[in-house]
Formats: C-alpha cells, sequence, structure tokens
C-alpha cells in the first residue's frame, strides 16, 4: 500500500559552488558547511544553442536534471525556486526603468518556467512541467506537489529545487541564510519517507536541508513552521516494499 | 559592405550569446533562420532590438519585408545600409 504522502527517492542529483559529484555531497554531509562561490556548472550535455539561453541559476539546475543519476523518460517536472531568475530580473528591471525596453530573450528566459521548459524543449518531450515559488515554504511546496503528482499515478516525479543568494538590491529583504544549490530528486511510490504535521522542530526547510537530511541518518526533518510538517525516515520498511 | 557584413556578424554573435561560433563560421548568404545558422523566433526579436537601437532602423514586425531583410547576414546588411539613420 502506498499512502498519499509516502515516497521513496529513486535517484538523486545536486549542484553547489565546489560540490559537484556524489562523493563530495557525502563528505559535505560530514561537514555540514555552506556552499559559496560564483562557479557556474558547465551543462555540457545541452546542446549549446540552447545552453546559451540559461544563465547561472538556470545552468545549476539543468546540470542536475543533466546528471548522469538521472535518467529522463519524460517524467513531469515539479520545479520549485523561491526567488527564480534574480540574477536576469534585476537587470531587466534596470533596463526597464533606464531605457524603457527590455530585451527579448532575457525577460522570455526570466520567467519562472523558464528552465525546466528549456529542458523539455532539447528533450523533446512534451511531459507536463510545474514552477512553484512559495516564499520560505518553497521546498515542502515543491514536495507535496510532487507527491500530489504521484498519486494521481505518475510512475516518478522529477523534484527540482534551484535557489541563489538574492542580489544585492534585494539583500535587506533576506530572511534567511542562502547558499546557491540545486537538486532534483527522482520522487517514486514508496514507504521509505512519510510526510506528516506532527512536528516539534519547526523550520522551513531549504534545499540544503532536504539534501542534509537525504544524505544522513536523521530520523526527521521539519518542513515548515507553519503547521508542524515534516518528513519522516521509515525505518521499518519490509525489504521488499521498495524496489530500489 | 564587407566591413557592414562583418560587424553585423560580430552583432548576432554577441547579442545572441553564439558560444563557439566567429565570424568565420556565418556564411554570409546563407540562412540565418532554421536550417542555416539554426537561430528561432525569439533571436529575431532579440536581433531586431539590436539592429533599431545601433542603427537607428524602424522595423515592423509584422510586414513580409522584414522577413526578406532577415533571410541572411547579405540581406541585413543591404538593408542596413540602404535604412540606417545612425
Amino acid at each position: 500500500m502506498s499512502r498519499a504522502l509516502s515516497f521513496r527517492v529513486a535517484a538523486w542529483s545536486a549542484w553547489a559552488p565546489g560540490l559537484d559529484t556524489a562523493a563530495a555531497w557525502q563528505a559535505w554531509r560530514h561537514e555540514a558547511r555552506q556552499p559559496e562561490g560564483d562557479d557556474v556548472p558547465p551543462v555540457a550535455a545541452m546542446p549549446a544553442m540552447l545552453r546559451r539561453r540559461a544563465e547561472r541559476l538556470g545552468r545549476m539546475a539543468l546540470e542536475t536534471l543533466y546528471a548522469d543519476a538521472i535518467t529522463y523518460r519524460g517524467q513531469p517536472i515539479v520545479y520549485a525556486s523561491r526567488h527564480g531568475e534574480t540574477g536576469r530580473i534585476v537587470p531587466l528591471l534596470q533596463q526597464l526603468a533606464a531605457e524603457g525596453s527590455v530585451s527579448p530573450q532575457a525577460f522570455s528566459m526570466a520567467v519562472h518556467n523558464a528552465i525546466p521548459g528549456l529542458f523539455t524543449i532539447a528533450q523533446r518531450s512534451n511531459a507536463p512541467v510545474t514552477a512553484i515559488a512559495a516564499g520560505p515554504e518553497t521546498a515542502f511546496a515543491g514536495l507535496t506537489e510532487a507527491l500530489a503528482q504521484l498519486q494521481e499515478g505518475a510512475p516518478s516525479v522529477l523534484l527540482c529545487l534551484a535557489d541563489h543568494p538574492l542580489p544585492a538590491v534585494y539583500a535587506a529583504f533576506a530572511d534567511a541564510a542562502e547558499a546557491p544549490v540545486a537538486c532534483v530528486l527522482e520522487l517514486a511510490p514508496g514507504n521509505d519517507f512519510v510526510l506528516d504535521n506532527k512536528g516539534s522542530d519547526k523550520r522551513n526547510a531549504r534545499a540544503l536541508d532536504v539534501l542534509y537530511f537525504l544524505l544522513g541518518p536523521a530520523p526527521k526533518l521539519g518542513l515548515t513552521v507553519r503547521g508542524g510538517w515534516q518528513c519522516r525516515r521509515v525505518t521499518d520498511t519490509p525489504p521488499d516494499s521498495s524496489d530500489s | 559592405m564587407a566591413d557592414l557584413d562583418l560587424e553585423i556578424k560580430n552583432l548576432i554573435i554577441d547579442t545572441l550569446g553564439l558560444e563557439d561560433i566567429s565570424v568565420a563560421d556565418i556564411d554570409t548568404d546563407a540562412p540565418l533562420f532554421g536550417d542555416g545558422l539554426g537561430l528561432d523566433s525569439i533571436d529575431a526579436l532579440e536581433l531586431g532590438v539590436a539592429l533599431q537601437k545601433r542603427y537607428g532602423l524602424s522595423l515592423s514586425a509584422e510586414s513580409a519585408e522584414t522577413r526578406q531583410h532577415f533571410a541572411s547576414v547579405a540581406s541585413l546588411a543591404a538593408f542596413v545600409a540602404a535604412a540606417r539613420t545612425k
């Protein structure tokens, strides 16, 4: 039986400056330092004529979507980013104020679903893409959206979380420590993890918190301050309940 | 005219962020869109804005003439030479 709010992680990939392999992430799990830096991943797997459209945040997300660990077979994609393409939006707004017109290409790539859209164009896929921004609860909102799609019958869903720190002009509005990080979690029906709202460790989980939880032995991860949602690791899973 | 061809090729590369493409890779007479260089409709808009800024042209996005002007570097150069105001 698969409960509505339970799942397993069939595959995952993640990228942050200095953290571009699964082994590097395992080592990070023990240090738990905040990734920082301005590195941009190469996204070598994407055709150059499409890759040129993506800037830093988009390239981070694309690197994780194209990662060897993720096999794309037309799974639905849930793309969750709290701030989106701020690296484009700020210059666009400044250009609009100064010149009254904006670059059509930059505008088209500033919309929230642009990056997963670019990925599905490159893959010639017409699979559904859902783009979410839900403030400090963005990771939770992405997770629940992906679980809802599983419940509706998707065999698996790619949950892509991607954010980088706000540009300096918005720094006063940053209400949490932010690091550049993108990841893809391929969620599938299963009982390795379960969500409930009985949490006492009230926090708004960010992508890094989700990765830390995924890689480590902790029994639970607080997901939201409001409502006390948490994700628990199911430790008494019978061996035959998961095919991974 | 050859200078203007070169100038437009550089404008295309810079404006559209074409990675790994140099002016030598762009055939003056080859189609810019579809089969030739492989540009798309967003590139056409971007290039139109850049040409208007650089040369003070006025362009109509809907007209069939505009479509012809954008066929190749050669046709763009001919159009710019005839219609530029700066």
